[in-house]
């Protein structure tokens, strides 16, 4: 390993217990913007979560065979493991935006369509630089530097479903 | 099936969904699937619903 990697790991770690510690302590200060749904978004959640876990099941067999059948490595283990967990994740937030159920009670859509947009942005920016530098396929086989472009990819995909869908509540919101 | 008799309730005193939603500590979503028969509430939410219209649970909810 690199020095300039260890500095990187050590900087990203350190990046992520600073945020949360920030959250913390807002949360901690603020208990009113404790996330809290609604029953009804409970139990649209859970079965989100449902097909979220048949969604991450259905990968893992299916990449296990096609990798076993063909005997071609398109990516390595972290990289397809990520995916998998994105294309879950992705069904989750997919049905409970469908279903009303993405913002807990407190939460405001501008706030979230702002930060999916800023973390969007930046990852966005980060795989294209992988991309620039050629550090994304390595011998064939896609590598975990292809990471910021997935979460982007995911995160456009849930703004496009996302921004539509509010604006359609805000003209119910205005009939209602 | 619709529940007509929430959404005159709740019309007859002026109020908006999303106002209703508010009393009652649910979303705008809540109510309205509530309204357009999608989504069957519990009693708990049931009595909310009701103190806040000022109606009885066989006047909302009962067929």
């Amino acid at each position: 390993m690199s020095g300039s990697y260890i500095l990187g790991f050590c900087v990203g770690l350190g990046s992520v217990i600073l945020i949360g510690a920030i959250i913390f302590l807002i949360a901690k200060n603020n208990r009113n913007q404790i996330r809290e749904y609604d029953e009804r978004q409970k139990a649209v959640r859970g079965v989100a979560y449902k097909y979220a876990y048949i969604t991450l099941a259905a990968y893992v067999i299916c990449n296990a065979v096609f990798t076993s059948v063909t005997d071609i490595k398109w990516a390595d283990a972290f990289t397809e493991a990520f995916i998998g967990l994105c294309v879950s994740f992705l069904v989750f937030i997919i049905l409970c935006i469908f279903k009303d159920a993405y913002l807990s009670l407190s939460e405001r859509p501008k706030n979230v369509i702002l930060t999916l947009g800023i973390v969007g942005a930046a990852n966005a920016v980060m795989g294209l630089t992988a991309i620039l530098q050629k550090s994304m396929i390595t011998d064939g086989v896609l590598t975990f530097h292809s990471a910021n472009l997935v979460c982007a990819v995911m995160t456009g995909i849930v703004l496009c479903i996302y921004i539509p869908k509010i604006l359609s509540d805000k003209k119910a919101r205005r009939n209602g | 099936m619709k529940n007509l008799r929430l959404k005159s309730a709740r019309a007859a005193l002026d109020m908006s969904q999303q106002q209703l939603a508010d009393a009652v500590g649910v979303s705008r979503q809540t109510i309205n699937a509530i309204e357009m028969g999608d989504y069957n509430p519990t009693v708990k939410l049931c009595i909310s619903i009701c103190k806040t219209l000022g109606k009885t649970l066989n006047e909302l909810f009962w067929e």
